[in-house]
């Protein structure tokens, strides 16, 4: 061996003259030792002296670290080998003893706190590079291998070349071109001997003679494999490498079996495996390991057989009679091998059976990464929105979608704000969106199953031509809003805004908590724009909201804020454009509550006491406020949940588990007049408390022994989430007191409430006489809620009101959903409304604008990586996570109740008078309509006009009168045709000429006495009642 | 107001009544006359608990309680008439705790009939209304018994009273009445039908009311209230005393004008029905011309004082007593002369003082 350096050194003499090269310079020991002692060893195989220039670098880790000395300088520049000698660099940290042991030129890396990451701090699983600039001359270990520690606690030597000749540099890593030595291993340093050449020894084939086995054979039809534990060999074509659901590979057998009862595909659980493997036939051997229900195989080493083998076409799912209607059980026919989702999956069954999406891409709080969800047939719908919680029909449907969920991963992570085989999604996502209902087809992966669940990983890629969107986008709710003649339509939605936050922003101080909104301004501008969208998009005259910051009603408030954006976009002006979309008839006002009774709305007044409220907007064209109420919803007051010491149980955070004290939202209730009738209607807003809270009852059952801090979750075993006998007391209440308002109510909002859950089945009707029962301990303010010992109470009355659009959806064969939570959905989001008003109800919708949608499309710019710009629309589109709904309601122009008079706004100076021609008798063109008034009012300056009717059967004629002022008036109406009065078409009606409700809300509306028991009485009745009265009421 | 009116008739029952010592002014033959009266009183009350509701201030040592009034009353054929005028101290729950001076009579009667078996009346002004003068009836106590809570003293009411043989009977109508602290109750009607005998006497009153339609939390109020006395033996006599009351109290309000800083203007609504009841046993037994000692057994609930009740208070706030309360009186009455009283009162139980002491003279 030393001859070899002899020669070089007479090679040198020889060649006298000759220039030293960079080429003559190799990698000739690598220390990674104890502590800081790590080194590394250049030696110059040349004849003539080498000194570095500033150019040459010595690099590790895959960040291309350049190892500087402690002047923050190229360690190697100007450092000198003399020919056939050794140049050893080492960590400046590294032990003084270490040091001295050093033989030869040495030089100091600068330490950490000199030189940083410059410093010289390969770890073990980083390559050391010699660079000529940007270029390798020299390495060892493997750029990019981070977490493989090939080289960590070790030493490594080079050796000489076959024939103990110099070795060549190396660009890429070769484990046989060097001698790996122990921890600490310091021989050789500085002396320029290399270790000896050993032949490589090519290993015999791993399956060489073996008899191999078919992964049809392995799998076999049976849920395990029958070989499980036996060694096997197997060959196969790679058809994928992923790293997750796990890390590995998928192994296919060559040419299928033709069995369709067994998968030809198969798992390999691996580290090693990279893509350039995939289309390569390989042959490994392992045991056959069942992994919690899926057939495995697991080994680190395979023989690639051939290079020049393709991956197999992929095979349609196909659900067979033999599956008995389990997806599963087809999935498992399907386990690790390359599959393509069909158009039609059930052959056997008519029309398409094809794949849903369930959960649109975005993170997957399981998995912990973004993902899709597909399910069989349709999405998922969660167990308790078509079937009563609890029931065995709402475990049936739990596990049905159990067994039809599919989940869609990519082979490795995907990047923020890119779906991974869905390229065109980030190029253009307003175009290229993934819906919730959307059906999937031709997409191809290979069947994983991990955790119970069974999952796709994406092979293929796909375009926007692979999803058929069954509930597509619409600009607006597909409300019908169509009245017979004489009729108009009024229309009520209700709208989570996902925490509309602009106190950090310019807007008032929140004093009852946090922001939970946009983390910035360019956000919460986002947020706004996409909320104004759906509000506009909405299009309804009486709005509730939800989440929006109680911050007030001041000039600086969220809802200020929020309804002075919106009417900026209402600005026409021209009363003859009112029904344009633009016109400033659509403008609305907020309803302020002056809740600290000093009459002035100002940021000082609330509605509850959360950082978040409920809201209502309105057009006052449409309706005029008559009165509002504020209903304190129940809190709960209960013991703190303890252990069997009796010690408070604490959460992962450090708070109490469950302190018993909870608290939700108040309801805001309002009274409007319907416009151009004598109608009153009242709309209620609620907010109640979330299913991811925590209440007293959750824990019971819950055994905590001697624990004092939990971090696993409240059972849930009925599927209602948490909370769920607080929302019932909470049902109660709230029916209890819009009993108290006279009329016709509809309820609406976030109710946090499946259309069969316990507080639904209270408002509306327990047709299975499912027993219910309030939370303990439940509180009206100070008062107790039901009973003092806070015993919970059997709740054996309904409230009946109707769920507006699960009926409607249920007439037109259609899902009702608002919400999607993990891969369900199902309807918060209600309209509820009394049953009073069920022949007035024309039609009510969800609007999917959100839930359906990809949480990448909101407002937020974290997570969305470089395609923050290209996500975000100013559109409605994902502007909450909640859906909205919208119903539709029918009056008839002048139609009153009571003896009220009808409610007409005067606007531009004049007040349309609705003349319903009454009778059976058909009206004609031409016939002319006349008016009178009386009033105590001045009439003096009022014109009334005639109008000619334009139709045969008209009717309904608008008069219109101007110089009206507000008061009371007589109307009657006539109609004359040819000059004679036709007296079976005269109507009359009282008339209440009001002007519109500003723009800018009033302190507090009008609280009018309620009736409800304060007195009404005459002498007459005071005296019936001393004869009868007492026995009038009898309190429950 | 309608304490003090309570305490009068209290006394009349005690003594010979306010006629017998009025100074006649002038007096014709028709009977035609003019009266001069009055009374001075002092004394008060001793520990005095504010909780129950009674008095302006805590004060557990003393309360001072002192009355005056003086009155004129005439007649004139069939027309009678009456003002009087009281200086009194407020010292009821929400009093200011001050003397004022109020006139608490003012009405013009006319007799419809007078004789000696049958007398109808009707008068028109500020007055008891009808069931005022028998609300206490069977109570033979001072003032720190059962009170059963009508209507009391009213302006613009009109009243009709008659008698025919052992039976009397009266009724009156209130328009705007107004509760003892001034707010709004609406128009009131109350009465009573009484039996009166040698052995024993039984009143039985009603009053109802129309309600402040929002204008206060009184909403509408129904109390029908039973008094009986029986004369045991000629120095002693039982008394009985009751009263059941449905009064609708608003629970809510809100505010609709501050344009007047110390008159704030309220709506209010969702009236909802309390049931209040009381009832007493009492009995006066005369051991000289000058010494009597009376007693009483009490015992009281209002719907209000009821955590159970949706409408009672809180349990926070629960009362010391409970959602009833049981006391007891004892007393004594010293009459140097008949138009003179010392008298003292002892409570024991859940009363609101510990005693009441006084002095009246009559004139």
């Amino acid at each position: 061996m030393k001859k070899k350096i002899l020669a070089l050194a007479i090679g040198s003499v020889l060649s006298a003259g000759a220039n030293a090269a960079l080429s003559d310079i190799i990698i000739s020991e690598y220390v990674e030792g104890s502590g800081n002692n790590k080194m590394i060893e250049l030696t110059n195989l040349g004849a003539a002296d080498y000194t570095f220039p500033s150019n040459v670098t010595l690099e590790y880790s895959s960040y291309h670290n350049d190892i500087y000395n402690a002047a923050k300088v190229n360690v190697l520049e100007g450092q000198k080998i003399d020919a056939g000698k050794t140049l050893v660099i080492y960590n400046g940290e590294t032990e003084a003893e270490v040091i001295t042991a050093i033989q030869g030129t040495k030089v100091a890396a600068g330490t950490y706190a000199e030189a940083k990451y410059n410093a010289m701090n390969y770890s073990g699983d980083d390559h050391v590079a010699l660079m000529d600039g940007s270029t390798i001359v020299d390495v060892i270990g493997t750029f990019g291998d981070s977490g493989n520690d090939w080289g960590k606690d070790k030493t490594f030597r080079r050796r000489l070349a076959v024939g103990d000749a110099s070795p060549a540099q190396n660009t890429a890593f070769d484990a046989n071109n060097w001698l790996e030595e122990p921890l600490d291993t310091l021989s050789g340093l500085g002396d320029s001997t290399l270790a000896p050449y050993v032949a490589v020894v090519v290993a015999p084939s791993i399956c060489g003679s073996e008899t191999l086995t078919t992964i049809g054979a392995i799998q076999g039809s049976e849920n395990s494999s029958l070989l499980a534990d036996t060694t096997v060999f197997v060959q196969g074509v790679v058809t994928a490498v992923a790293k997750y659901p796990v890390k590995g590979l998928y192994l296919q057998d060559a040419v299928a079996d033709g069995n369709i009862m067994t998968s030809d595909g198969i798992f390999v659980k691996t580290s090693k495996a990279t893509d350039d493997l995939i289309g390569n036939t390989i042959c490994l051997t392992s045991k056959v390991v069942e992994d919690y229900g899926l057939t495995e195989l697991e080994t680190d080493e395979w023989d690639v057989t051939d290079t020049s083998s393709s991956v197999p076409a992929a095979t349609d799912i196909t659900m067979i009679p033999e599956d008995l209607g389990s997806f599963k059980a087809t999935l498992e026919r399907y386990e690790g091998m390359l599959v393509n989702l069909p158009s039609d999956i059930d052959p056997a069954t008519d029309g398409n059976q094809d794949m849903r999406v369930t959960k649109a891409f975005g993170f997957d709080y399981n998995s912990y990464r973004n993902n899709l969800i597909f399910s069989y047939l349709r999405p998922n719908m969660v167990p308790t929105q078509n079937n009563v919680a609890g029931s065995e029909g709402a475990t049936a449907a739990h596990e049905q979608n159990k067994d039809y969920r599919l989940i869609i991963e990519s082979p490795e992570k995907a990047a923020d704000g890119e779906i991974p085989y869905y390229p065109d999604f980030a190029t253009d996502p307003a175009k290229n969106y993934i819906r919730i209902n959307d059906s999937v087809t031709d997409m191809e992966g290979v069947i994983a199953y991990s955790y119970g669940d069974f999952t796709l990983v994406v092979t293929n890629q796909v375009d926007k031509n692979n999803f058929k969107h069954n509930d597509d986008r619409s600009k607006t709710p597909d409300l019908s809003t169509v009245t017979e003649d004489g009729e108009f339509a009024i229309k009520i939605g209700t709208m989570n805004v996902l925490n509309f936050f602009n106190s950090p922003f310019g807007g008032d101080i929140n004093t009852h908590g946090d922001n939970r909104g946009a983390e910035s301004d360019a956000d919460f501008q986002k947020q706004k724009t996409k909320i104004v969208a759906a509000v506009k998009g909405l299009n309804v005259d009486i709005l509730g909201l939800m989440e929006i910051e109680n911050n007030g009603f001041g000039s600086r408030s969220a809802i200020k804020e929020l309804v002075d954006t919106i009417n900026e976009d209402y600005y026409d002006e021209d009363p003859k454009d009112a029904e344009n979309s633009n016109s400033t008839s659509n403008r609305y006002v907020f309803v302020g509550y002056d809740s600290n009774g000093d009459l002035v709305l100002d940021e000082l007044d609330s509605i509850g006491g959360d950082a978040i409220t409920t809201g209502l907007l309105y057009r006052p064209t449409k309706v005029s406020i008559e009165s509002l109420k504020v209903i304190p919803m129940p809190e709960q007051h209960a013991p703190a949940i303890v252990n069997d010491s009796y010690i408070v149980v604490k959460d992962s955070n450090g708070a109490a588990l469950e302190s018993g004290d909870n608290y939700q939202r108040s309801t805001l209730a309002v009274t409007f007049k319907v416009n151009q009738t004598g109608k009153k209607l009242t709309v209620a807003v609620n907010h109640l408390k979330s299913k991811g809270s925590s209440c007293w009852e959750d824990w019971q059952g819950v055994e905590f022994g001697d624990a004092e801090k939990w971090s696993e979750d409240a059972p849930d075993l009925d599927f209602q989430g948490q909370c769920e006998a607080f929302r019932v007391a909470t049902a109660v209440h709230l029916g209890e007191e819009l009993h108290k308002i006279a009329g016709d109510k509809v309820v609406i909002g976030d109710m946090n409430t499946y259309a069969q859950e316990d507080a639904l089945l209270v408002l509306t009707e327990n047709t299975t006489g499912k027993a219910l029962t309030t939370a303990r301990d439940t509180f009206i303010g100070k008062k107790p809620q039901f009973n003092v010992s806070g015993t919970p109470v059997a709740v054996t009355k309904s409230y009946g009101y109707i769920n507006s659009v699960l009926l409607k959806d249920t007439e037109k064969g259609r899902l009702s959903w608002s919400y999607s939570y993990n891969d369900e959905i199902g309807t918060l989001d209600h309209a509820l409304i009394s049953p009073s008003l069920k022949d007035r109800l024309i039609d009510a919708v969800d609007w999917h604008i959100n839930a359906a949608e990809s949480t990448l499309y909101d407002y937020q710019s974290k997570y969305k990586g470089d395609h923050v710009d290209a996500l975000y629309v100013n559109d409605a589109y994902r502007s909450s996570d909640h859906d909205s709904a919208a119903i539709s309601l029918s009056y008839k122009y002048g139609e009153v109740s009571d003896g009220e008079p009808v409610h007409l706004v005067i606007q531009d100076g004049a007040i349309k008078i609705p003349y319903s021609i009454p009778g059976s008798e058909a009206t004609l063109a031409g016939d002319i309509a006349e008016i009178s008034l009386s009033s105590e009012n001045d009439l003096s300056k009022i014109v009334l006009p005639t109008v000619a009717l334009t139709e045969d059967g008209q009717s309904l004629v608008d008069i219109e009168v101007f110089g009206l002022k507000a008061g009371a008036y007589n109307a009657t109406m006539k109609l004359v045709r040819d000059g004679q009065l036709m007296p079976n078409f005269t109507t009359s009606m009282k008339i209440e000429a009001a002007k519109k409700d500003s723009t800018t809300p009033k302190v507090s509306p009008p609280a009018p006495y309620d009736g409800s028991g304060g007195g009404s009485f005459g002498i007459f009745g005071l005296l019936s009642l001393l004869g009868l009265g007492f026995l009038r009421r009898t309190k429950a | 107001m309608f304490k003090k009116t309570a305490l009068c008739i209290a006394l009349s029952t005690i003594l010979v009544g306010i006629s017998a010592q009025a100074a006649t002014v002038y007096e014709k033959d028709n009977g035609d006359n003019l009266k001069l009266y009055g009374e001075v009183g002092v004394g008060g009350h001793f520990g005095a608990d504010y909780e129950y509701g009674e008095f302006y201030k805590d004060d557990s040592s003393y309360i001072d309680d002192g009355f005056a009034t003086i009155g004129v009353k005439g007649q004139t054929g069939s027309v009678y008439y009456r003002v009087e005028i009281d200086y009194e101290r407020e010292n009821w729950a929400y009093g200011s705790g001050d003397m004022v001076t109020a006139i608490d009579k003012m009405f013009i009667g006319y007799k419809l009939t007078d004789t000696k078996k049958s007398y109808n009346a009707i008068e028109i002004g500020l007055t008891d209304t009808a069931l005022d003068d028998y609300d206490k009836f069977g109570d033979f106590t001072f003032d720190t018994t059962v009170e059963t809570g009508e209507a009391g003293d009213q302006a613009s009411t009109l009243k009709y009273e008659g008698k025919l043989s052992d039976f009397k009977m009266g009724i009156s109508y209130s328009y705007d009445a107004e509760s003892s602290s001034g707010s709004a109750v609406g128009d009131v009607v109350n009465g009573y039908v009484g039996y009166f005998s040698k052995y024993a006497d039984i009143v039985l009153g009603a009053e109802t009311r129309s309600g402040s339609e929002g204008d206060s939390k009184y909403g509408e109020q129904v109390l029908f209230a039973l008094g009986a006395r029986a004369y045991v033996t000629d120095n002693l006599a039982i008394g009985f005393n009751a009263y059941v009351e449905d009064e609708d109290i608003a629970q809510n309000r809100t505010l609709t004008d501050i344009s007047d800083p110390m008159n704030s203007v309220y709506v209010y609504n969702d009236y909802q029905t309390l049931r209040n009841k009381g009832g007493l046993v009492s009995a006066r037994y005369r051991f000289t011309e000058k010494w009597e000692f009376t007693g009483s057994y009490n015992i009281e609930a209002f719907e209000n004082w009821d955590i159970e009740s949706a409408y009672g208070v809180s349990p926070d706030k629960e009362y010391s007593w409970g959602k009833e309360r049981v006391w007891g009186t004892l007393g004594v009455n010293f009459k140097p002369s008949p138009s003179v009283i010392f008298a003292v009162e002892g409570n024991i139980g859940e009363s609101a003082q510990d005693a009441y002491a006084y002095a009246r003279v009559y004139f």
